[in-house]
């Protein structure tokens, strides 16, 4: 079994800042994006799977 | 958002084929993924179990499946990752609305009533999806939790199986402790509580009709009613265009 609770930021921590092309080829901020409202970040593997 | 370690156009073509409109963050090489501390490292061992090309680019540097819910000040306020990469929750059940697919049965008769809700309407294989019970228990009266005195009827509350679908039971902790005749102590359910269930549907069945059984037995601090029984069905459909395995002729 996996320690789940220790993958990736823990709760109560800032979610890091995170710069990636999106499905369009531009750049988006995460953070920026979000603006002040509340957001699921869905970490998944390949859509080509 | 999502993240993934596809390139821009396979979330491209990813996005037009199911009428995705939110972002799809590429991460090529999983650079980001590492640095967020997502790299499923155990998942290549994993992958000798299966029938795959264990050298193909998409079982490179998977990632935890997952999903970050952040709050408005940027602050990960919750996170749900499964062991198995193949299972996810959907997204329903994070905006988390009892009755979120509009589906809700409800049923009892006496001081102790019962919802069944879905939190999706659909399903898809191996997303996980919830399924919640509300619990009503009305003012004075208390229900014994699992073990119960000599003679009385603990809550129980279970879900007929069904083939291809795995059903997991988060028992809530009861919210009391009360006592019998001798003084002996027993833990009860007060007031109202959820009872959350977990199910994962494997693969593309059709329909799946969920049956819930309900044994309570409601109890003041002088007297106890008869033990009821409550039944409850909801159907989980399965999704429109995917057509039941083993349907027809091709």
């Amino acid at each position: 079994m996996i320690d789940l609770s220790s993958v990736g930021p823990r709760v109560g921590e800032r979610f890091p800042d995170v710069v990636l092309l999106d499905q369009t080829g531009r750049p988006l901020d995460l953070h920026a994006f979000r603006a002040g409202r509340v957001a699921l970040f869905i970490v998944h593997r390949s859509a080509d799977w | 958002m999502a993240l993934s370690y596809d390139p821009v156009d396979v979330l491209a073509r990813f996005a037009a084929t199911h009428g995705i409109r939110y972002p799809l963050l590429s991460d090529v090489g999983s650079r980001v993924i590492e640095q967020l501390g997502l790299l499923h490292e155990a998942l290549t061992a994993r992958l000798g179990l299966y029938p795959v090309r264990a050298d193909h680019p998409r079982y490179q540097r998977v990632p935890y499946p997952g999903t970050f819910v952040i709050g408005d000040s940027g602050v990960v306020v919750d996170k749900v990752f499964e062991q198995h990469h193949l299972i996810r929750r959907s997204a329903d059940w994070f905006i988390s609305r009892p009755d979120a697919a509009g589906v809700a049965v409800h049923g009892g008769s006496g001081p102790v009533r019962v919802a069944l809700s879905l939190s999706d309407a659909t399903y898809r294989p191996t997303q996980r999806l919830m399924v919640r019970a509300e619990v009503w228990i009305a003012p004075g009266y208390h229900a014994y939790a699992d073990p119960a005195p000599d003679g009385m009827t603990p809550f129980r509350l279970d879900l007929d199986a069904v083939p291809d679908v795995t059903i997991d039971h988060r028992v809530p902790q009861p919210q009391a402790r009360t006592s019998d005749e001798l003084g002996r102590p027993f833990p009860a359910y007060e007031s109202g509580f959820e009872w959350p269930i977990g199910v994962v549907v494997a693969k593309n069945v059709g329909d799946v009709p969920l049956r819930a059984h309900v044994q309570v037995q409601a109890c003041t601090a002088s007297v106890c009613e008869p033990p009821e029984s409550i039944d409850l069905t909801l159907v989980l459909h399965g999704t429109d265009h995917v057509p039941p395995n083993g349907g027809g002729s091709t």
